[in-house]
Formats: C-alpha cells, sequence, structure tokens
C-alpha cells in the first residue's frame, strides 16, 4: 500500500514539474510577444522657399502618390524674382553684343592697319567680350534658380502616402526647411516587436511569423526583417566621461526587451493599418525543436541554431552551435533550472554520437 | 498560451483565462476525490492536489489555441 501511495504520489509530482517548465517555457522561452506596434516612415515635407500659403491641396487622412502637390506657397515674390532674372539675361545679352561688335570693331580697323587702334584696346576688347560672356552665363544661371524657387513653391509629396494631422492652413507663413505635413509613408508599414533576450535564441533573420491586430483580431503573415543592433540600458545612467551604474541593482533583474522589426507579407483586410497601433506576433522557428518534451524540458540549449547572418551574439549569452541530440554526456547536466550546463569534453564530439548507455 | 484574451476592456494574456479554467476543473476533480476518498492513495495528499492543479493548468494551456 505504501508503494503504491509513493507511486502515485511521485508520478503526480513529476507531471507537476514538467507541466510547469512547459508554461515557463511558453510565456518565457518560446519567441512570441504582447508588446509589438505597428510602425512606419513619417515624412515631415518642409518647403523649399519661404512664404505665405496661399492655397492647401490636400485634406487631413487624405492620400497622396509621390509628387502630387500638397501646398502652394505665394508665387508673387518668385515671379517677380525670375522676371528680374529674365531682364538680366536679356542685360547680359546686350552687353555681350556690345562687347562683340566693340571688339570685332577693332579686328577689322587692325586688320586694315588703322594706327589709331592700338594691341592694347584690341586685346581689352577680347577680354571685356569674355566678361561679358561670363556676365550672361552667370545671368543665366541665376534665370535657372529663380525658375527652379518657382517651381519650389509647388510643394510635392516625396512618397506614396496619407496626410497625418494637417494643422497648416492657408495663410500661414512656411519657412524654408520647417516641416509644415507630415506624411505616413504607406509603403513603409511594419511591425516592430520587443522580444525578452531570452526569447532571442530562437529568432533568426528570415522566420516566419504571425501578427494579430489587436484591433480586429486579424492574424496576418510576417517575416523577421531584422535584429535591432543595440538598445539603451537601463541600468547604466552616465552622463559623462565616466560610466555610473545603478548601484541598487543587487538580487532582482528583468530580462531586457530587444526590438526584432517583422515585415508584413500581407496587409490587414479588416482594417487599415495605423502606425503605432499594437499587435501581438508569434515566431514560428524555421527549425522546429523535435526532440520529446522531456529532453527538451532536460537540455533546454540543445536545439540552438547557429546565428546565420553577421547580428552579433550579444545578450543571448551562450550561442554554442549544438544541433545535434545532446550526448551521452548531456545526461549528467545540472537540473534544467540551472541554466546552460558547463562546457564539457563530450560537447566536441562528432555530430553523430554514439548510442548513448542505456 | 500564446493569445489575448479581453475582459471588461483590458487585455490579458491568455495564460489567465487557463488558469482559472484550470482551477475550475481541478475543483470539481479534486471534490470527487474528496468525496470517494482517493486521495487517501497518495503519499502527501496537499502535495498531490497542488500536482494535480498544476498539471490541469499544463494540459489545458496545451490545448489552448494559439491564434
Amino acid at each position: 500500500m505504501i508503494i503504491v501511495r509513493l507511486l502515485l504520489t511521485t508520478i503526480l509530482t513529476i507531471s507537476a514539474i514538467y507541466a510547469g517548465l512547459y508554461l515557463w517555457d511558453g510565456i518565457f522561452y518560446d519567441p512570441w510577444t504582447r508588446d509589438a506596434h505597428v510602425r512606419a516612415d513619417i515624412v515631415e515635407t518642409a518647403p523649399r522657399v519661404s512664404g505665405e500659403i496661399t492655397e492647401i491641396a490636400v485634406t487631413n487622412n487624405q492620400t497622396v502618390n509621390r509628387g502630387d502637390i500638397l501646398l502652394t506657397i505665394d508665387k508673387t515674390d518668385y515671379e517677380l524674382a525670375l522676371a528680374q532674372a529674365n531682364a538680366s539675361r536679356d542685360e547680359a545679352e546686350a552687353q555681350l553684343e556690345i562687347a562683340r561688335q566693340q571688339s570685332s570693331r577693332y579686328d577689322t580697323l587692325k586688320r586694315e592697319g588703322s594706327v589709331s587702334v592700338s594691341d592694347l584696346a584690341v586685346i581689352n576688347a577680347d577680354l571685356a567680350t569674355k566678361a561679358a560672356e561670363a556676365s550672361l552665363k552667370a545671368a543665366e544661371a541665376a534665370m535657372r534658380v529663380a525658375e527652379v524657387n518657382l517651381e519650389r513653391t509647388d510643394l510635392r509629396s516625396p512618397v506614396n502616402g496619407i496626410v497625418a494631422n494637417l494643422a497648416a492652413d492657408t495663410g500661414d507663413f512656411a519657412s524654408t526647411g520647417t516641416p509644415v505635413i507630415a506624411l505616413v509613408d504607406t509603403d513603409s508599414f511594419r511591425v516592430d516587436a520587443f522580444f525578452l533576450e531570452t526569447q532571442l535564441g530562437r529568432i533568426r533573420h528570415g522566420d516566419a511569423a504571425r501578427v494579430r491586430f489587436m484591433a480586429n483580431g486579424e492574424v496576418v503573415e510576417g517575416r523577421v526583417e531584422g535584429i535591432a543592433p543595440g538598445i539603451a540600458v537601463m541600468e547604466d545612467v552616465s552622463s559623462g566621461l565616466l560610466q555610473a551604474p545603478e548601484p541598487s541593482f543587487q538580487w532582482v533583474r528583468l530580462a531586457q526587451r530587444v526590438p526584432i522589426e517583422i515585415k508584413l507579407v500581407t496587409r490587414p483586410k479588416g482594417i487599415p493599418l495605423v502606425g503605432g497601433a499594437t499587435t501581438t506576433v508569434i515566431i514560428e522557428p524555421a527549425m522546429r525543436d523535435e526532440r520529446p518534451l522531456w529532453e527538451r524540458i532536460w537540455n533546454r540549449d540543445g536545439h540552438r541554431r547557429p546565428l546565420s547572418t553577421s547580428v552579433a551574439a550579444g545578450a543571448t549569452g551562450s550561442e554554442d552551435a549544438d544541433d545535434s541530440p545532446p550526448p551521452a554526456a548531456a545526461k549528467a547536466a545540472p537540473p534544467p533550472g540551472a541554466g546552460a550546463p558547463p562546457p564539457e569534453p563530450a560537447r566536441t564530439d562528432p555530430p553523430e554520437p554514439l548510442p548513448r548507455p542505456r | 498560451m500564446h493569445h489575448e484574451i479581453a475582459f471588461i476592456g483590458m487585455l490579458y494574456p491568455s495564460l489567465l483565462a487557463c488558469a482559472v479554467i484550470a482551477a475550475l476543473i481541478w475543483y470539481l476533480v479534486d471534490t470527487a476525490m474528496l468525496r470517494l476518498g482517493l486521495w487517501s492513495y497518495f503519499f502527501h495528499p496537499a502535495l498531490a492536489r497542488l500536482s494535480l492543479y498544476v498539471v490541469t493548468l499544463g494540459v489545458v494551456a496545451w490545448l489552448t489555441p494559439d491564434f
């Protein structure tokens, strides 16, 4: 009777330990996160010329294509500047004509043997022609500048996007280089997912991902496009030349969250993509851990894949390339709660280990 | 397990729902076993009852689909 009682209790307790580890792994090691958001490039369009806004061609939240006119700046000044530049060019042309005539007259007189024309006068006339040519070129360039400035009074959209939070109004003064209209680049929608660093070992560039939108529960396909190469460390509050580690840090610590960029392979059908919208992300590792549950729990680092990209091995700690079944010696590894097993000679074995002793 | 549930406007990890469901199942099973006196077949009934809850939670979480 006591044997039965002991046996039943032991079986149930071991099952409970396995169930607990399964739950723990599912929450803290499986690559999934509820901390993910849609992200898009925000283009802050600014006019290249200053002036009063005479017309705004878009409304708030309007979709625009690359090259569409967003707003128009008062053209008066720039039309006048162009007229002035035109006149300057005409003047320079006339000056050049005068200089050429002078020069050719001197040349003719000189050829005919006139003594009233000195060599110096001929050379001076030639040089004056060249100067007038240069002036004409400068005037033409100035005219081109005036033309371009006039074109730039029409502010055009640099991207395909949507006008966001339109605050500019007709009559506002727009200054060169000061953003007036923000555009959300609709070609750049992606998901920024913050994963615990303990989950990074199971995430690789190119892995398939599923993105669930909080808005309507729609699930779309995604793909891991990149892993952030760095984040700010909260414990380092240094502002000067010396480091200033947080002195209060002793026992409890939390895993950092690392941004992973996820490209949306398909777009949601039921909701518009909104920058900042909340999503949940599950990443499906390309190489699944096919070992039985007890082995997975026993040797938790055994399935880790080598980093295939040039992403630096930072927060994930041990990056041992160990895709083969755990060698026999790993059976002597510490219990699963103790983290990565210490390096052992058996780890250098060839990929196909000997049949392990039963 | 990797899901999310909304309750009165707040969103929780679905593990919380799993825990509640597991608690209900465990309560029923535990009551039945108490009535039938089956816990006396265990060496340490308190430990066994706790273990039963954890196992129930694990099974419920395993059965709960991901999205």
